[in-house]
């Protein structure tokens, strides 16, 4: 037996962290069910839209969750650049990967939203134009990652251009407030601009003011319960390879 | 009313497949590096060397 004991023997995670991560995915789970009936069953119907309105619920919350995935990754690049400590590179990637899914949602529902309300799948359309951009450099950034041998200069440049890369996300949220040749609604909010949007429409009605609510909900709670997952799944892996690299060199 | 219903129910379930996928893709991935980590620690509390292959991956006996 080797004298030499690696630290993956010792239990990592405190039964108290474990615990509340276990509320929080079932307090996911149930949220996301809910979220999903109230915007199926409980909200009303769009007259003009018909039932195809309601894909706003979760194309809207899901942008929400890939923000708040993508905010996470600037702010453990940040961390990073400023402790060097690998634990913030693992939450800014494991950020990243659970963000991309949320934001293919949001394009595949604005897709499917669009065909019969504009009439196309895809336009070159300033938002989505933009949007499919943002998409593109988070798919960058996994490649990049994956393109650099040096772990520390990996986990340098990781940091350096998921912070920049979170331009492109402000630039999406804002571009349909700014642009007036805009085809895309503006849902949430005041537009400050006369634009062209075309398939609009208003969330005042209470219970589709409740669904949105639930949905924004659910929709934060869904990356951050992942990440977290996702982030001690990067810690095993780490183990991993940290007894391989030991056990090749005995 | 239009009928969009079609596009609503297409809608949805992509979203679906989506979520599904990545829960799916991290439950199964947590689990083989579980696996993983024990057959390694398993080896090590033996001391005995696994093989390599030609690429230098561990190999198990």
């Amino acid at each position: 037996m080797n004298t030499q004991q690696v630290k993956t023997d010792q239990p990592i995670y405190s039964p108290n962290r474990t615990r509340l991560l276990n509320a929080l995915t079932v307090a996911t789970t149930i949220s996301i069910v809910l979220a999903f009936a109230l915007a199926l069953f409980y909200a009303g119907t769009d007259q003009q839209q018909g039932q195809v309105q309601r894909i706003f619920y979760i194309h809207i919350s899901a942008f929400v969750g890939g923000s708040t995935a993508f905010l996470i990754t600037v702010l453990a690049g940040i961390a990073y650049l400023r402790t060097r400590a690998p634990k913030w590179d693992a939450l800014a990637v494991s950020s990243v990967e659970v963000g991309l899914p949320l934001m293919t949602i949001t394009l595949v529902t604005g897709m499917t939203w669009a065909r019969p309300i504009w009439n196309t799948w895809w336009t070159g359309d300033p938002r989505l134009n933009s949007m499919a951009v943002m998409w593109l450099l988070y798919a960058a950034y996994l490649t990049l990652r994956g393109a650099i041998e040096s772990p520390e200069r990996r986990m340098r440049y990781a940091a350096i251009y998921g912070i920049f890369a979170f331009v492109s996300v402000i630039y999406v949220f804002i571009v349909i407030r700014i642009r007036p040749d805009t085809l895309h609604p503006v849902v949430l909010g005041p537009s400050p601009v006369e634009s062209t949007a075309k398939g609009s429409f208003g969330v005042q009605d209470p219970r589709m003011i409740l669904a949105m609510s639930v949905n924004m909900i659910a929709w934060m709670l869904v990356p951050i319960t992942l990440i977290w997952h996702r982030v001690r799944m990067e810690n095993v892996a780490e183990q991993v390879r940290a007894l391989k690299m030991r056990l090749l060199n005995q | 009313m239009p009928d969009t219903i079609g596009y609503m129910v297409m809608g949805y379930t992509l979203a679906v497949i989506i979520l599904v996928g990545l829960v799916a893709f991290l439950v199964i991935r947590a689990r083989s590096l579980r696996a993983e980590l024990e057959m390694l620690k398993t080896l090590d509390e033996e001391g005995e060397l696994p093989a390599k292959s030609a690429s230098g991956v561990l190999v198990t006996k």
